[in-house]
């Protein structure tokens, strides 16, 4: 069964981008160990601001609750994250959105849009990516691989990796 | 089929550390996944200067499964050698990388400038238990660290015993050795404890023997010493314990060394004395048949088996039931061991199986005919067993959960006196 591989590149040759960084996602398919570029995937941010906008507006209780608990100390990013999971997407936009206000939870906020993306990709290969992205994917089972390679070679490591998963071979090197 | 095994007595070969740890101011550098030195620990005087909570780890996850982990061990190395004050650096590889086939021996040479110590030992956990971990640790200083001088010490001998940590009273038993090859005059070197450290270790290769006292482990770290760095060695394959096998070793150590026969007797005959002195005043107590147990068991490693057996036999009189020997002793061992286990006193002979699994060991204790209640010295997992059987437990071998040893030790004269106790504590606490 073929799956989608998200990566983060300017050039389709090298993996150059950070996850943050990234307009948006080459995205390959994969069968087996054979992988071909389907699409290229543009994180249009526009959406995500216009999504923020219209949630300060619609609920300005909402956007004056969230920086007490954005800036909260340790609860903030934690509790943002753990929003997003248990109340779906309207949670981690609300929380996305009072971050971009007040800088407490923004790269969340980017992360999740960004993770929603590539929601059906099985892994994402770039060349740097936060913490609370790699949760992001974490929480949708999708391989997060911060690499310093070609594309080629990151593509043909990570199939042939997941090749010999799926087909319960083993990973010794021989 | 997949085989499960029932409570094991031993961790995988990353075990090992613990055998690092146990040189003074050494640290294993872990190229492993998170958590192993955490499962690993035992917890039973494994604090300190370094421990399990500190050792530096390279923490893989899936990136350095698909991509290698090599970088990682690196920086990891570089970094502890900038943070850690420490005199040798061991990296200890786990079943991840070893799989994945990093070349971590590789990673390490590129350290041989360091102005520390850094030499790796492949420790992964499919290679074999700690045992054969706290084998490949000793390689390792010798393939790595050590190198033959012509520059010989007299009369140093360089001691191996127990396996530390696994065994609870390595420390102690350590120092109880040394103590008796220092009393016929010779100088004894460990590596292992207190203000040993690397300048024991360094040591070692002028030595003028090895002195192995172990029925296998460490057998090949011998071989290889006697090879690369040219000294010979003594196996002495069973632990002295109480008077009899502890004059035996005495005289055999004093032949080998070549030392003055009369020299060796008057050390025997001053412990002799005292050792039947207190065993006099209390032989009532041993004589009175209703206290103690007929027959015996003893479920540990081959070195408490072999050295357990022996004692409670030539000395204290009491009849082996099956003995079991749960390290999972490698094969080309086992006979000359199971041979050893016939060489008792009072024409006597002990049957021995060489076990892994708890359950299997457990079945066969609770179908034997102890003519009695058993007494048996094993593990914590055996406790249970031994009270459904009403029978007196001591626990002398991993898992150590009844007992806290700080610097105890159970070889020598002195050390059959401490069992002695131990034992007949349990047993008089009955009667209370």
């Amino acid at each position: 069964m073929s799956y989608l591989i998200a990566v983060a590149t300017s050039d389709a040759k090298v993996v150059d981008l950070g996850f943050g960084a990234a307009k948006g996602f080459h995205i390959y398919e994969v069968e087996g160990t054979e992988y071909k570029e389907k699409e290229y995937r543009e994180f249009a941010e526009e959406i995500a601001d216009e999504g923020v906008n219209a949630q300060s507006s619609a609920s300005s209780v909402e956007s004056e609750a969230q920086p007490g608990g954005c800036t909260g100390g340790g609860n903030g990013c934690g509790g943002s994250q753990a929003g997003c999971g248990g109340n779906g997407s309207g949670a981690g936009e609300s929380c996305g959105g009072s971050g971009s206000g007040h800088g407490g939870c923004g790269g969340s906020d980017g992360a999740f849009k960004k993770v929603e993306l590539i929601a059906d990709c099985r892994s994402l290969v770039c060349r740097k990516i936060g913490f609370q992205a790699q949760k992001q994917l974490e929480k949708r089972a999708i391989a997060g691989f911060d690499v310093d390679c070609s594309v080629d070679e990151a593509l043909s490591k990570i199939t042939a990796y997941f090749d010999k998963i799926d087909n319960h071979i083993s990973l010794r090197r021989v | 089929m997949a085989k499960l095994l029932d409570k094991q007595r031993y961790k995988c070969a990353l075990g090992s550390m613990q055998t690092v740890q146990a040189i003074e101011r050494a640290i294993p550098i872990l190229h492993s996944g998170p958590g192993c030195a955490q499962k690993l620990a035992d917890g039973n005087g494994s604090s300190g200067y370094f421990s399990p909570n500190i050792f530096p780890c390279t923490s893989i996850n899936e990136k350095d499964v698909v991509f290698g982990g090599v970088k990682k061990l690196h920086s990891t190395i570089e970094n502890s050698l900038k943070v850690i004050d420490a005199d040798l650096y061991v990296v200890l590889t786990g079943c991840i990388p070893e799989i994945v086939g990093d070349d971590s021996g590789e990673v390490v040479s590129e350290f041989a400038d360091a102005d520390k110590p850094v030499i790796y030992a492949p420790t992964a956990g499919f290679k074999g238990n700690n045992y054969k971990g706290h084998e490949q640790i000793i390689d390792a200083i010798i393939d790595q660290y050590l190198k033959k001088t012509d520059n010989k010490e007299k009369g140093l001998v360089n001691i191996w015993a127990d396996v530390p940590y696994q065994d609870l009273y390595w420390l102690g038993n350590l120092r109880a050795l040394e103590n008796l090859i220092k009393e016929i005059g010779l100088t004894p070197n460990t590596i292992f404890g207190y203000e040993r450290g690397i300048k024991n270790v360094d040591k070692i290769a002028s030595a003028e023997f090895n002195l192995l006292v172990s029925p296998w482990v460490s057998v090949k770290n011998m071989k290889k010493m006697e090879k690369k760095l040219g000294i010979p060695y003594l196996h002495y394959n069973t632990l002295p314990i109480g008077a009899f096998e502890t004059s035996k070793f005495l005289r055999e150590v004093g032949k080998f060394a070549g030392v003055d026969e009369k020299k060796v007797e008057d050390v025997i005959t001053e412990h002799e004395k005292y050792y039947y002195y207190l065993i006099e005043r209390f032989a009532d107590l041993f004589l009175e048949n209703r206290v103690i147990n007929k027959q015996f068991t003893v479920v540990a490693d081959a070195q408490y088996a072999l050295g357990i057996t022996k004692f409670l036999t030539n000395d204290l009189g009491l009849v082996p039931a099956k003995q079991f020997v749960t390290d999972d002793t490698p094969k080309e061992y086992r006979e000359a061991i199971t041979e050893e286990f016939k060489k008792l006193n009072y024409g006597l002979e002990a049957e021995v199986s060489f076990e892994t699994d708890g359950y299997k060991i457990h079945e066969e204790i609770k179908s034997h005919d102890y003519h009695g209640y058993p007494l048996v010295l094993g593990g914590y997992y055996d406790r249970e067993v031994t009270e459904d059987l009403k029978g007196n437990f001591l626990n002398i071998s991993w898992p150590v959960k009844d007992k806290i040893v700080l610097n105890d030790a159970i070889v020598g004269y002195e050390g059959g006196i401490r069992l002695i106790e131990d034992i007949y504590t349990v047993a008089s606490q009955r009667f209370n």
